[in-house]
């Protein structure tokens, strides 16, 4: 509060905040347009809608194309979920306890994908798929995916890792665990924060990746890209109904993120 | 059988020599310090010790059996750090339980195991508190329990009432002491703080730079240091430089930069020159002209400072012709604290007993 | 820490299995587009070989080059938009109550998770030729045909930079709060107004920040395919389109895959062009 004050006698804070306020509208003011528009009740979307209803989202939730687009994606993310929270945690200790002075590069190299453009990444995963004959499949699509989860994986596991006491280890270790148990019992549960936001930045991120997997595939369709054909076709209220229903999945996963985050870190301080 | 046996244990990181061949014991039951200021490898030799560090070379036992190639956790050792490592998810009953699980032990004996640890330690009302929850003192006697449920051939203990406040650091060195003799633990204790190693230890370890300096009982530390780092680094004390000289009465005499003493060595090679240690508690004030039958050895000095300490004064003197002092006179009641003021002159009296030469 | 520095080797096994995967999903598809960037692709036939046909054609057919500029300008203009918008947020959040710095940190956190197509669709409904703004602006008869507020560079630029806004806040809070705020009290105490202790000590030492968050957002915006495709309709090409479409409908892969590598070139050069600068920010 003081530090407000403070710094208004530097800086004109409320044009500050005027114009902060203009740009958080800017950013959430479309996804409220988007999922109020979702419910309307006519064939045809406006704003405000002259009359509200879920007659869409019913429609959505009864159409097979959907539906067959929803489930392989939702699968598709559950799959990847779990294998980028082991392969990332283990790249994530390697580089956290192994040689220091390897670090930053190996780092560097592990994340790359990040900065990697999709789009070129895309185009040599299909051609590789191509190759192998397994394009429009999982052992494409679960392969890709990962490229591009892993990293996230690695950047909040290595943040949690950096915070965490070695000597907690040690001390399980001393006391008769050997060093698996010790990060099992010991480690894993105090860096969860981390583990729990990599997780949910991998479900995520694969269930709306789209350039890659729309390389990947030919005749099957994961919710993207079926949003994505629809949306080249006709601009319908189905389509805001499925935005809607994708943004409370990703919602609920950043609200279950923020909250994790705030129940261990209070609980360490307060219980 | 010793409880620990280094010998001739090297630990080197590429060019930097963290520790310098070291060969030391604890012996069954002992109390065994290691002292020392900081960065001379007193962490490296615990954690060689504890498995965490593999040694560049030597030998190492841990209850009669070389530890070459054994990890950490199939040592039995207990140890306790500085910030306690107390496990921040698990309540203080689970902390403890940890390595009795690890060791199998059936529940119901886990249970009694845990009580009889609390016991110990005082903290039987606090088992479901978690760490957060606890004071300082609090999380370093369930870090002690921890470690010592397990029943460790050795307990190693690394600064552990660093992160203390005096007060608490004074209490725990004593509850600690005690809790070691009950049980007739062997330790091994890592300070820097040489108030914690003379009173606690049967045998304390000097180190400096990777190396050991001197080993020997708190007395032996204290009264007979054998080198001028350990003299430095223990206590308070005057070092002066001296020689033997003939005086005219033909006896010989120790001429320590001007004071006059006693010659105590019991030679009489001339003009040799020798470290000569006096303690400063070891000197006494007078008034001039007050009558003393100690010794013939006259000295007078005037007052350049006087600190009150409380429980002593400390004053710096300057000998007459010769070398500035620290002398410290316990403030007992009769006393009268006001004795000498700044700039007066004072007797000094210095025991034979009082002046130790230093060997090295 | 250095107690557990004692190289420990031994622990980069655990880094074996992301390696495997990223050799096969990462490493050897670039070699394969590397290799095929230099093939031959003539009546639909690639012949492998070392021929320059695919980037001469770059060069000279007069229109990738084209496209390509376009990508870097629309990726300049982006990243100047995202800058002169992301860094007031970055610099309330620096200075304002813990409560609202969370709310802050939720807004510009929540579209790194909300996905790209749900928020071009937003945008779709809003800027479209029937969407909200046309819709009430004809309502209220103050236009009589639509604006055209998308299939344009406007709509493009704004729907990417309301994806991409938070990857230019996070680096500038970063930068931002690092600085000691001590430093700019000093300033003022000594009598300069607000916009000279902005200008002469927050500015220049954000300029780590800034860079960061410019490059990082370039980066995204050379790469980015679905919201120019959504936004901006057939009228503008970007660079990813053009692969995307060669592949997709022509099959031509050499031709792709030297655009590709043209398209990574551009990129690298970019970060080591930042990096440069900011060894030089940093050695001042
Ligand atoms: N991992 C390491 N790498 C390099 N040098 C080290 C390492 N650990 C300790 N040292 C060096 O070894 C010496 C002894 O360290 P330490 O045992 O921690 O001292 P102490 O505990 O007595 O303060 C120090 O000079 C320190 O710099
Ligand atoms: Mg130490």
């Amino acid at each position: 509060m003081s530090s407000q004050e403070h710094y208004g006698s530097r800086f004109p804070y409320r044009l500050l905040v005027g114009v902060v306020t203009v740009v958080i509208f800017f950013l959430e003011a479309p996804l409220v347009i988007l999922v109020i528009q979702s419910f309307t009740a006519e064939s045809y979307l406006a704003f405000p809608p002259p009359s509200y209803g879920v007659r869409w989202y019913k429609e959505v939730l009864t159409s097979e194309d959907w539906l067959n687009s929803i489930s392989l994606s939702l699968i598709i993310a559950t799959i990847v979920t779990p294998l980028s929270l082991i392969f990332g945690t283990m790249a994530a200790f390697a580089l956290d306890r192994g040689p220091k002075k390897l670090k930053n590069g190996l780092q560097a190299i592990m994340i790359s994908p990040m900065v990697l453009p999709h789009i070129v990444l895309g185009l040599g995963l299909f051609k590789m798929a191509l190759e192998l004959d397994i394009d429009d499949s999982m052992l494409a699509y679960i392969p890709a995916h990962l490229t591009i989860t892993i990293p996230f994986v690695i950047i909040s596991v290595g943040a949690s890792l950096q915070t965490f006491e070695v000597t907690l280890e040690e001390a399980a270790r001393s006391l008769g665990a050997s060093r698996f148990w010790a990060v099992w019992h010991i480690t894993l549960p105090i860096i969860r924060p981390g583990l729990v936001a990599g997780a949910i930045f991998s479900f995520i991120i694969s269930f709306d990746e789209f350039i890659i997997t729309f390389f990947l595939t030919t005749f099957q369709r994961t919710l993207p890209i079926e949003m994505f054909s629809t949306l080249m076709y006709q601009v319908r209220p189905s389509i805001a109904a499925v935005s809607t229903l994708t943004l409370a999945v990703t919602a609920f996963l950043t609200a279950m993120l923020m909250l994790r985050g705030q129940i261990t870190s209070g609980n360490k301080v307060i219980k | 059988m010793s409880s620990v046996e280094l010998k001739s244990i090297v630990k080197k990181y590429g060019a930097v020599t963290a520790v310098a061949s070291i060969d030391l014991s604890v012996e069954s039951g002992e109390f065994v310090t290691l002292l020392g200021p900081s960065g001379c490898g007193k962490t490296t030799t615990l954690r060689m010790v504890a498995g965490f560090i593999r040694p560049t070379s030597g030998q190492l036992y841990v209850g009669g059996s070389n530890m070459d190639g054994v990890p950490p956790h199939k040592r039995k050792v207990g140890l306790v750090f500085q910030n306690y490592a107390l496990f921040p998810h698990m309540s203080v009953q689970k902390n403890i339980e940890f390595g009795l699980k690890m060791q199998n032990t059936p529940f119901e004996e886990r249970k009694d195991k845990i009580i009889d640890a609390l016991d110990l330690v005082k903290l039987r009302h606090l088992e479901h508190r978690m760490p957060s929850e606890l004071s300082g003192g609090q999380q370093q006697r369930v870090a002690l329990a921890r470690a010592l449920v397990i029943r460790p051939d050795v307990l190693l203990l690394d600064e552990p009432f660093g992160a203390l406040d005096k007060q608490l650091r004074d209490h725990m060195r004593i509850e600690l002491r005690e809790l070691q003799q009950k049980l007739k633990i062997s330790t091994l204790f890592v300070t820097h703080d040489q108030d914690e190693a003379l009173s606690m230890s049967d045998r304390i370890v000097v180190m400096s730079e990777g190396q050991v300096s001197q080993i020997g009982s708190p007395v032996e530390i204290y009264e007979k240091p054998k080198t001028r780092f350990v003299t430095d680094f223990i206590g308070r004390s005057n070092i002066l430089s001296g020689k033997i000289e003939t005086e005219k009465s033909n006896k010989t005499c120790l001429n320590a930069e001007g004071l006059k003493l006693p010659n105590v060595s019991k030679t009489s090679h001339k003009s040799e020159s020798i470290l000569v240690m006096i303690r400063p508690e070891c000197v006494l004030l007078k008034k001039p002209n007050s009558k003393n039958k100690i010794t013939n050895y006259k000295n007078t000095a005037k007052i350049l400072s006087i600190i009150y300490l409380g429980s002593i004064i400390q004053y710096k003197i300057k000998v007459n012709n010769g070398p500035a002092l620290i002398v410290t006179e316990s403030n007992v009641g009769y006393s009268d604290p006001k004795k000498f003021s700044l700039g007066d002159t004072a007797e000094i009296i210095i025991p034979e007993n009082a002046i130790y030469l230093i060997p090295g | 820490m250095s107690l557990n520095s004692d190289q420990n080797y031994g622990a980069l096994w655990l880094l074996t299995p992301t390696v495997l995967l990223y050799l096969a999903t990462f490493l050897f598809p670039l070699i394969l587009l590397g290799v095929l960037s230099f093939a031959k692709f003539e009546a639909s036939i690639t012949t492998l070989g070392f021929y320059f046909d695919n980037y001469i054609k770059i060069f000279s057919d007069g229109i990738t080059l084209k496209i390509f500029f376009q990508t870097v300008r629309l990726s300049i203009y982006i990243t100047f938009w995202c800058l002169i918008l992301g860094y007031p947020v970055a610099l309330l959040m620096r200075s304002c109550s813990p409560k609202i710095k969370m709310i802050l940190l939720f807004c510009v956190v929540s579209p790194l998770l909300t996905s790209i197509i749900v928020r071009n669709v937003a945008w779709l409904l809003i800027l479209g030729r029937s969407g909200m703004i046309n819709d009430t602006l004809i309502q209220w008869e103050l236009i009589s045909k639509p604006l055209p507020l998308m299939y344009n560079e406007f709509g493009v630029i704004l729907a990417v930079v309301h994806v991409y806004l938070s990857f230019m806040v996070l680096p500038l809070f970063g930068a931002l709060s690092s600085i000691n705020s001590s430093i700019e009290e000093a300033a003022s105490s000594l009598g300069a107004p607000f916009w000279r202790v902005f200008l002469s000590i927050t500015l220049p030492l954000s300029l780590p920040g800034i860079m960061a968050g410019c490059t990082l957002v370039f980066i995204l915006s050379m790469g980015v395919y679905l919201t120019p495709v959504i936004m901006g309709g057939n009228f503008i090409l970007t660079l990813p389109m053009l692969i995307t479409e060669s592949v997709r409908e022509q099959y031509d892969w050499p031709y792709a895959s030297a655009m590709a590598l043209m398209l990574l070139l551009a990129i690298g050069f970019m970060v080591v062009l930042s990096s440069g600068l900011q060894r030089l920010v940093s050695r001042r």
